[in-house]
């Protein structure tokens, strides 16, 4: 496989045999992961010394639960940034998946078969999606707003814009506690984690979306299938939104066609946090992952010191701007 | 009487002449004190009289989506057939050009009275110009304009109606203001008049249970607590955002501390409690709702702690704003606001107003102000007014 020079470098998660390839791939780690993760630390800290209510075993899980829905979600989305694109449609496909779930849950299906029905529903969302992209040539922002909308106002219509309440409690198992207060969503976010860190890194598959974000047209001319790819990874990315629907019902024990609205702006921050780069061929899924835990930890550290919710939003905010302008940084230090 | 005649005569011919819009000719017969039925009696297509009038009305809903605005316009549109009334209907899209756009249609078609629901505060002005300029009498749904005359709920009085039914059943159970927070959620960007209820809730059982005294402006959207007593939190007015803000405070307050729950609707409320739920404090909880939807009733029904539900019949505001069209029409002048229905159940009286499948079943009574509806019979043709049947 050939690829450009920037297709090579720009895989961070691809090993190479060049030293001096690998220095700078070991520089841009050091920078991408370490950086978030002291500044997730400071964070941890302040907020420790700050409110006497932060540091314990039960606000660990919080945090862990309030981002869990957002972190599926980033996961799809750090497939899609690091290929080079992003999917705003996640905002439609997570109520979407919330009100399937529990319309089919109530009409008597089991919540197994329910879930899967709601992760193909998902998936063929953005099966259109990739192949409006891929095939029509359309730009995945205008591609995936247009669905984003679609995906929205079939929440409402489904639902006839209320709230539905799970008639039987049961289906919602996946909000249940069996180890340490520990859900099986919770679980199954960081299971996600795990196996979406190993593809990314170890698989060909892994390495071929690093490389098609890196550089498209470089990645097309060495054999890869970047159009089969993208589809795929929108049709990934979708699938896990409509599953995170399904955990935030779960949660609620109902569906609303209101919640996951600001899916997509967050999962792109966190992903962008994490040291993505919206030009693509950067990021993973350890950065994402801090990234996720840094929004989710300052909203509920905030929220523990009884910040106001206006200065939460201004506070989000800048720590983006910051997180961007670090993303600059790295560049100059490793050349990119 | 015989000069009342012939000077209405005159302006009626005016009217007819196209010299005189229907609203000064309506404010010229209220000036020369002729009585509502002869006033209406003198308007064409129909008998003395107001609830056989055949008037023309057109409406602008703030928004064609989520069942909410969708039952309300079905609702009014409905009640204009009820009423016997032509009738037309706008989408504003919550948006302000298309609003203004709206009104200008609106006014192009000439109608007897205008329904505007508009969701955008700062254009007040403009609507109002445009609603002068064409000479028709309008009413604002729920948003204020000027010029207009004004249909709302009173979110305020919710809110102390709500604290009226909670704090007892707290005080019954032992709960004084040294162990009870009352954690309210608001929905900031709604603005104050929304947000009215929380603040007066807290307002009122402060007051009963002697917790920390509030002012209506110690209670803003920036204000997250007041001493050990009053919690705040932005649920945003939907589900999700709601669970995580209440599951975050609740790391605040000690496992037997007791909790008064309330908020700007049900879906918040809704999120709220689960929040509740999956910390196991129910028994620490006293909840109460705010919005009549079908999964809060079911709350209120079951639910031991949920004690309390706000109503506000949006979906059968169409038949009083009929009822207000005929006697404006007619040339009553209303009070400045005139109230929609409202009333906080409990479990007592829900099944009074809603049946199992929380569709409603009653209205509740007119309120002096609003009695004016009375006399123009076209609430008597809903058969649904609690004192009208």
């Amino acid at each position: 496989m050939t690829l450009s020079a920037k297709g090579t470098t720009a895989a961070a998660g691809a090993p190479s045999a060049q030293p001096s390839a690998q220095r700078a791939r070991i520089l841009r780690a050091g920078f991408q992961y370490f950086g978030i993760g002291a500044f997730y630390l400071v964070i941890l800290v302040a907020f420790a010394f700050s409110t006497q209510h932060f540091f314990s075993y039960s606000n660990a899980l919080n945090i862990l639960t309030n981002v869990s829905v957002i972190g599926i979600v980033a996961l799809g989305q750090t497939l899609a940034i690091v290929s080079g694109g992003f999917d705003l449609s996640v905002s439609g496909v997570v109520p979407l998946g919330a009100v399937s779930f529990a319309l089919l849950t109530n009409a008597g299906i089991g919540a197994p078969l329910a879930i899967l029905i709601v992760i193909g529903i998902g998936a063929l969302v953005d099966l259109i999606n990739g192949l409006i992209v891929t095939q029509v040539g359309i730009n995945p922002l205008i591609t995936t707003l247009g669905t984003l909308s679609i995906t929205a106002g079939l929440a409402y219509t489904l639902s006839r814009g209320v709230t539905i309440p799970f008639v039987d409690l049961d289906v919602g198992i996946l909000a249940e506690r069996p180890f340490a207060g520990i859900s099986y969503y919770v679980m199954a976010f960081l299971a996600l984690a795990i196996v979406i860190s190993l593809m990314l890194r170890y698989t060909v598959f892994g390495r071929m979306i690093y490389a098609v974000g890196g550089n498209r047209e470089a990645s097309r001319l060495a054999g890869i299938r970047v159009d089969s790819l993208t589809i795929l990874i929108y049709v990934i990315c979708s699938a896990l939104a409509a599953f995170a629907g399904v955990v935030v019902a779960s949660q609620l024990l109902a569906g609303a066609p209101t919640v996951g609205v600001e899916a997509a702006l967050t999962s792109i921050a966190a992903v962008i946090l994490g040291g993505a780069s919206l030009t693509g061929g950067l990021g993973g899924v350890g950065g994402t992952l801090i990234g996720v835990l840094v929004l989710g930890t300052i909203a509920n550290g905030m929220a523990l010191m009884m910040v106001p919710a206006f200065y939460q939003q201004i506070a989000t905010g800048l720590i983006l701007l910051l997180a961007v302008g670090f993303g600059r940084l790295r560049a100059v230090f490793t050349g990119e | 009487m015989t000069t009342d005649n012939r000077d209405a005569a005159s302006l009626l011919a005016d009217f007819r002449h196209g010299r005189l819009s229907r609203r000064e000719l309506v404010m010229g017969l209220a000036a020369l004190g002729i009585a509502a039925p002869l006033a209406t009696g003198l308007l064409p297509g129909g008998s003395a009289r107001a609830q056989d009038k055949k008037y023309f009305v057109t409406f602008a809903n703030v928004l064609e989506s989520g069942e909410l605005f969708v039952q309300l316009g079905n609702g009014i549109e409905n009640a204009a057939k009820v009423a016997g009334y032509e009738f037309k209907r706008y989408n504003n899209n919550f948006d302000g050009p298309t609003t203004i756009n709206n009104a200008r249609l609106m006014a192009q078609d000439k109608p007897d009275l205008i329904l505007e629901y508009n969701g955008v505060e700062g254009i007040g002005e403009a609507l109002k110009r445009i609603f002068d300029d064409a000479g028709i009498p309008f009413i604002a749904i729920n948003v204020p304009v000027p010029g207009g005359i004004w249909f709302n709920l009173v979110n305020r009085e919710i809110g102390i109606d709500t604290a009226k039914v909670v704090v007892p059943l707290a005080q019954a159970k032992g709960w004084t203001a040294a162990d009870t927070t009352v954690i309210i959620l608001q929905a900031s960007a709604a603005g104050v008049e929304v947000n009215d209820c929380i603040r007066y809730f807290y307002i009122t059982a402060a007051e009963a249970m002697g917790m920390t005294p509030a002012k209506p402006e110690d209670i803003t959207a920036l204000t997250t607590t007041i001493g050990d007593n009053l919690i705040q939190v932005d649920g945003k007015g939907v589900l999700d955002t709601s669970y995580t803000t209440v599951k975050n405070a609740l790391q605040t307050l000690a496992e037997d501390r007791h909790i008064l729950l309330y908020s700007i609707n049900d879906d918040s409320v809704i999120g709220a409690w689960r929040a509740i739920t999956e910390a196991k404090r129910e028994n620490n909880t006293i909840v109460a709702g705010l919005g009549g939807s079908v999964a809060a009733l079911k709350e209120l029904r079951e639910n031991p702690y949920w004690v309390a539900e706000g109503s506000v019949f949006a979906t059968h505001w169409g038949q009083y704003l009929m009822a207000m069209t005929a006697a404006i029409l007619g040339g009553v002048t209303p009070p400045p606001l005139t109230k929609s229905p409202q009333a906080v159940l409990t479990k007592e009286t829900v099944d009074k107003y809603y049946d199992a499948s929380g569709q409603v079943k009653l209205l509740p009574p007119l309120v002096a102000e609003n009695m004016y509806l009375k006399d123009t019979g076209i609430l008597q043709k809903f058969n649904n007014v609690e004192g009208l049947i």
